[in-house]
């Protein structure tokens, strides 16, 4: 069984690998950061990721948004936001991709490490 | 009295027989006839004529009953109200026969009838319609009977120029018809009299004078004695107008006729005439000798008021000779003849000469009794004079009155019918231009609000265009708005990232301390920008941010339990400026409340209190507090360094005391320039 993989779709390198380090702390793999809906999409079918760390904002006209709704189009992979758009709005528009959680920017190192503990943990005890 | 009763017995035996076949008819009208020949009563008269008007209409022959009604007209009696009705009937039937001379014959006969009635306005109406129709036909005699009918209503109305006018008119033609003399007669008597009417004397003779020179050649002695006194009469009214021998010789002509025409009476009034010429003239013995000859006539004469002329002329006689016994004794017969035959005006005279003649003789009681009469006399005359006089005034006025209102109404309808005609042009021509005014009005309204219309239209599209700019202005303001808020959230993120990067790898505590803490600055000035991000000023709700800032915190402590109270009023707010050195403090010391508080649960209570010089943020906790060697001066790389560089950057100050667990408590006053 390889160990747990997480895909951070973050288009700001260093947050990116902040990220991938509280991945890395918590004991995952953290896929190389996908700066884009394409890359994003890339790595996703050629990694089948556990879970998916997902900025709205991306560097490229489709968001993440997009991407988690091409994602739920097929897949089931928990999603957790991560995002500077904490406001209501963009809460609501998120809920129907059924995010596992939703992480307001700058994130709280223990929040984050609970939310991925928390996604990753029903994961293993689904089978 | 036989002949009525034989009429009526006719009469009876006539109508007796009840189916009268039409040449019967003709019969009874014929055998009526020859009686009407006989007969002079006039009820008799009425009565035939009314028969043979039966008999007439069962014959249905029309110009018969109008030639009857004509004859029952002249028979009816002189009051004309009777006349005048059997007059209309005749005019009904000529009008319906368009029998012009009857129609001239009727209209005359009814203006005569008008006359009699004193209706003289209707005598004109009808007189002239005559006249008018007659000259149409040229009927001279027509012409002529109208013109003198008006002339004598003139007359009664004592408007003599018009008379005159008439009669004028009236013996133009008359002069010129064939067997005219009785006509030319008549027209020049009563212009005479026209003339004598209005004491133009002169005339008068002249007219006089002409009837004369037409009587001589026939020869009538008579008339010519008549006519010859009665120019004499006028000569000696005019006084000197003539020399007294040729009155003179009129009167000896006027003589030579009464006696060739053996008229005692005509020929004693001329003697009268002559004696008064020589007494006027101063002649008196021939004065006498006339009134001589005068008084051998007066017996066979025997006539009152002639008597009385005579006795005047005598009186004159004596007087004028001296003898005033004999002057009187004339006078006072002429005076009782006069009383007699009721003459006042003769009265008058006499009165006065006896008066004077009496007061001559001082016999001033005789004097007296005929002033007295005189004066009476003068009184009754003076106000029968008047009364007549008015009455002639009155009638001519009202005559006068209605010629004029008849002229004026005539105008008037004339007017009226011009006014009316006028007045629908008129009327015509205002509606025009009230319909062109308020076509004009509606035009120009209708201009205004349109014009109106299209001003706000562009207004309103111009408004528009503004207001949409303004909202895309606006909304792209709030999206860059929005676009710096995330930016610098992002640029927290990148910042926190980055401190936690620096120390990558390193598991020293207090490296990790130093990461720990800096982050938790970074995040609590984050918080500040989210919640910038939900309002709409520069202020943020103090109680809202502590709060948060709680939460957050709270989130980095898992697994300890805290009670954190907030007493702060809701509606307490801090502007941006000093909301983040105070943020900063807050999450100072909550942090270290967390990070102190033993094993058991941490409680906090978070305090805003005020007083007179400050705002008062007290942090009370259960945990042991600073530490008793704790020097603020060598402690600055500590929390509590900074918070006490912040304080005073509020213009304030911070106060510590151990009061079962730390107290601290911030003094800070507000920006003034928020």
């Amino acid at each position: 069984m390889r160990d747990k993989c997480v895909l951070i779709v973050e288009n700001e390198v260093i947050v990116a690998d902040d990220m991938a380090r509280v991945v890395g702390d918590l004991g995952f793999k953290a896929l190389r950061p996908a700066f884009s809906f394409a890359q994003a999409v890339d790595l996703f079918l050629s990694h089948s990721p556990d879970l998916v760390i997902l900025d709205i904002r991306l560097a490229s006209t489709q968001s993440g948004l997009d991407f988690a709704h091409w994602l739920r189009s097929e897949h089931s992979t928990p999603i957790i936001y991560l995002t500077v758009f904490d406001d209501r709005a963009t809460r609501l528009r998120c809920e129907p991709t059924e995010p596992t959680a939703f992480i307001s920017k700058p994130f709280l190192e223990q929040e984050l490490k609970m939310a991925i503990s928390k996604a990753l943990d029903i994961q293993k005890n689904e089978p | 009295m036989k002949l009525h009763r034989l009429i009526l017995a006719l009469l009876f035996v006539l109508l007796a027989g009840p189916c009268l076949a039409q040449s019967q008819g003709t019969q009874t009208m014929e055998s009526l006839q020859s009686l009407i020949d006989k007969t002079k009563s006039q009820d008799s008269l009425l009565l035939l004529y009314s028969q043979q008007l039966e008999i007439a209409k069962s014959q249905k022959d029309l110009s018969k009953q109008a030639s009857i009604e004509l004859k029952l007209g002249a028979a009816s009696d002189y009051t004309g109200v009777e006349m005048q009705g059997h007059y209309y009937k005749a005019l009904d039937i000529y009008l319906q026969l368009e029998d012009t001379a009857g129609i001239i014959r009727a209209f005359y006969e009814i203006a005569n009838a008008k006359q009699l009635q004193n209706d003289y306005d209707s005598t004109r109406i009808y007189a002239e319609k005559s006249v008018e129709l007659a000259e149409d036909v040229a009927d001279t005699a027509g012409i002529i009977k109208g013109r003198l009918l008006l002339s004598s209503m003139y007359t009664h109305l004592a408007l003599y120029p018009q008379s005159l006018q008439q009669l004028n008119m009236g013996r133009v033609l008359a002069e010129k018809m064939k067997d005219n003399q009785s006509m030319v007669l008549d027209i020049l008597n009563k212009e005479s009299f026209a003339y004598y009417s209005l004491e133009n004397y002169d005339k008068s003779a002249e007219k006089i004078s002409q009837i004369l020179e037409i009587l001589k050649p026939e020869g009538n002695a008579r008339r010519l004695n008549i006519w010859s006194n009665n120019l004499a009469s006028v000569y000696s009214l005019c006084q000197g107008c003539v020399p007294y021998e040729r009155r003179k010789s009129i009167l000896r002509d006027a003589i030579g006729y009464a006696e060739e025409a053996n008229f005692t009476y005509g020929k004693a009034y001329s003697y009268k005439h002559l004696a008064d010429t020589y007494r006027d003239e101063g002649i008196y013995d021939s004065t006498r000798y006339y009134l001589d000859q005068i008084e051998l006539l007066l017996p066979e004469i025997n006539k009152k008021d002639f008597t009385g002329l005579v006795s005047q002329s005598q009186a004159a006689y004596w007087s004028n000779v001296g003898d005033k016994q004999k002057a009187i004794y004339y006078f006072e017969k002429a005076y009782s003849i006069w009383e007699e035959i009721g003459s006042k005006n003769d009265q008058l005279n006499v009165a006065s000469l006896l008066q004077k003649l009496y007061r001559g003789q001082n016999n001033y009681a005789k004097a007296y009794q005929y002033l007295n009469d005189y004066m009476s006399l003068k009184d009754t005359l003076f106000s029968q004079k008047n009364i007549e006089k008015v009455k002639e005034l009155e009638l001519s006025y009202e005559f006068q009155k209605k010629q004029i209102a008849d002229s004026i109404k005539n105008e008037e309808r004339l007017n009226l019918m011009k006014m009316s005609y006028e007045y629908e042009a008129s009327i015509e021509r205002r509606s025009i231009y009230i319909l062109v005014v308020v076509v004009i009005a509606v035009l120009v309204i209708a201009a205004l609000v349109f014009s109106n219309y299209q001003k706000q239209k562009k207004l309103a599209a111009l408004l528009q265009v503004k207001s949409d700019q303004v909202t895309n202005e606006l909304s792209q303001k709030e999206l860059l708005l929005t676009e710096i808020h995330h930016r610098v959230k992002n640029n927290f993120q990148i910042l926190s990232s980055l401190l936690e990067l620096q120390a990558k790898g390193t598991n020293d505590p207090a490296t990790r301390s130093l990461i720990s803490e800096g982050k938790s600055r970074v995040k609590s000035m984050a918080l500040i920008h989210s919640q910038l991000y939900n309002t709409d000023s520069l202020k943020i709700s103090l109680k809202e941010y502590i709060q948060n800032l709680v939460a957050e915190i709270q989130k980095s402590f898992e697994g300890k339990t805290s009670e954190v109270s907030l007493n702060i009023d809701p509606d307490y707010e801090v502007d941006v400026d000093n909301m983040v050195p105070l943020g900063l403090i807050a999450n100072e010391l909550i942090t270290n409340s967390y990070k102190y508080a033993g094993a058991q649960t941490m409680e906090l209570a978070i305090n805003l209190k005020h007083n007179a010089e400050f705002h008062i943020l007290e942090f009370k906790d259960n945990g042991p507090g600073l530490p008793a060697d704790f020097d603020l001066k060598k402690a600055k790389s500590t929390g509590i360094w900074l918070v006490s560089r912040l304080a005073l950057q509020l213009h304030g100050k911070y106060e510590y005391e151990y009061n079962e667990g730390a107290v601290f408590r911030i003094f800070f006053t507000q920006s003034q320039f928020v």
